[in-house]
């Protein structure tokens, strides 16, 4: 089942695509190929992906996040005294996450700044966390699958909610950031989803945007309708390319001709 | 004038090519960027690159002309659907089945129609009044089950054919009456949720 996977198979798992798989689509199928199917990609850690999951936890698993993780000692490990309260560290906490002192107190703050903010407490307060869903997309049939952070109810109607970490959670900042992750593909993705797997209807998906430095503002947002139906017609191009490369296994990526290069669409509207 | 003749080539490559085809991926799209800033089809491609590449797909489907999928698919809440009148002439001329008839009395309706190959008198699931009230499609605001429920009737007494007897037409997909009747409540607003946080 996709639900007992962990978070690292849970990505590796192809037999299913995720809104990240879709991204990659949507830049071409190459890059999806290459990622998921040609056994040559190899996960790079890195920091920031790891710091983004321990933010995750640390805001909507607060238990987790103090089982699981601690602050790496800030010691300098050439002298003699580093070096031992170092060891002692690792033989106190033998199977935890490391941060370091600074990405620690981070993923604090962020927690306490969510916690903060009356809106976003009352959303988290009681629901479920990670929960894996996976169904068939009843148009295209493709198996599709996602991870919502979080699911609750409010006033009897079901959300699902996301926490992002952003530079700018301003509502200008943040849609234009929203927009190049393609957030809006992924709350329709999502609220469909939830409805197609559990047969349940999603009021809205809200963001919980969350910025990552002091003082650590704090904003929610939920695209309307208009959006969603936008979002849902990007996710369902999507399929139907995937669909199309999976079923005859060609996964072309950009032109094969030479391209007429153009200035960028703001340009060219003041022109 | 230089813009018209492009959109009318770009009209007629979808027109003969198959614009979804692998080979013609990164061509697919340059054809449906060129359609959706035609004047020529309808008002919710325009401008719709997503859209209209979802259009081209299954008119390639189900070897219908492009502009004609895009005349008689709808985008209801972000789902294409067809228009029920669409649904009807492709089981009409499907080859597979007599016209449709309806048998209605006014509160519930059946499509029937006659298999070719058997002769045999194929019969659709009866759709009531009754269902219409307690599926809750009558209820939604600017419902057309008050003021034509005969004709709705036969609307969905077609797609309820469409759907039994020869679904690779409908290709999954809902009539544009269904996807209005079974679309949720009310509008998902910011403003919803925050009535709904100070509720709770």
């Amino acid at each position: 089942m996709l639900n007992e996977l962990s978070n690292l198979e849970y990505h590796k798992d192809t037999s299913h695509i995720s809104k990240s798989g879709l991204d990659l689509i949507e830049k071409s199928p190459a890059h999806y190929f290459y990622k998921y199917l040609s056994g040559e990609y190899q996960e790079k850690s890195s920091k920031a992906l790891e710091i983004g999951s321990a933010v995750h936890c640390a805001v909507l698993e607060p238990e987790r996040f103090a089982l699981e993780y601690c602050a790496f000692p800030d010691v300098d490990r050439r002298t003699k005294e580093g070096k031992e309260t170092l060891a002692a560290f690792y033989l106190e906490h033998p199977d935890k996450i490391y941060l370091n002192a600074e990405d620690f107190t981070q993923c604090l703050k962020v927690a306490e700044a969510v916690k903060a903010n009356p809106l976003a407490a009352k959303l988290l307060a009681q629901g479920e966390a990670e929960t894996t869903i996976s169904w068939q997309d009843s148009q295209t049939g493709v198996n599709c699958k996602a991870r919502p952070d979080f699911v609750t109810y409010v006033n009897g109607s079901r959300y699902i909610v996301d926490l992002k970490t952003t530079e700018d959670a301003s509502k200008h900042g943040f849609s234009r950031s929203a927009f190049k992750y393609r957030y809006h593909v992924q709350a329709a993705f999502y609220c469909d989803g939830w409805k197609a797997c559990k047969g349940e209807e999603v009021e809205g998906f809200v963001f919980i945007a969350v910025e990552k430095s002091a003082p650590y503002l704090v904003s929610l947002y939920l695209y309307e309708n208009q959006e969603l139906s936008y979002g849902r017609s990007c996710y369902l191009a999507n399929l139907l390319t995937y669909a199309h490369c999976l079923e005859s296994n060609t996964w072309p990526g950009y032109s094969d001709k030479v391209e007429a290069l153009l200035l960028p669409e703001y340009i060219t509207k003041t022109l | 004038m230089e813009k018209k003749e492009t959109q009318t080539q770009a009209v007629e490559q979808v027109e003969t090519a198959a614009p979804l085809s692998l080979s013609n991926f990164d061509h697919a799209q340059r054809v449906a960027k060129a359609l959706s800033s035609s004047d020529l089809i309808p008002q919710s491609y325009r401008g719709n690159i997503p859209n209209t590449l979802v259009a081209l797909e299954i008119a390639q489907r189900i070897g219908a002309s492009p502009l004609m999928v895009m005349q008689n698919l709808h985008v209801i809440h972000g789902r294409p659907s067809w228009s029920s009148s669409f649904i009807i002439a492709a089981l009409n001329s499907c080859g597979r089945f007599s016209a449709l008839k309806f048998i209605s009395d006014g509160k519930s309706c059946k499509a029937v129609a006659t298999e070719l190959a058997t002769g045999e008198l194929i019969e659709g699931p009866t759709v009531t009044l009754e269902m219409a009230a307690s599926e809750g499609w009558a209820t939604k605001a600017g419902s057309k089950w008050k003021t034509m429920p005969d004709l709705m009737l036969r609307y969905r007494a077609a797609a309820f054919f469409g759907r039994l007897y020869a679904p690779e037409i409908l290709m999954g997909l809902q009539t544009q009456e269904e996807a209005r009747d079974i679309a949720p409540e009310g509008p998902k607003t910011s403003e919803g949720l925050n009535s709904a946080l100070s509720a709770d």
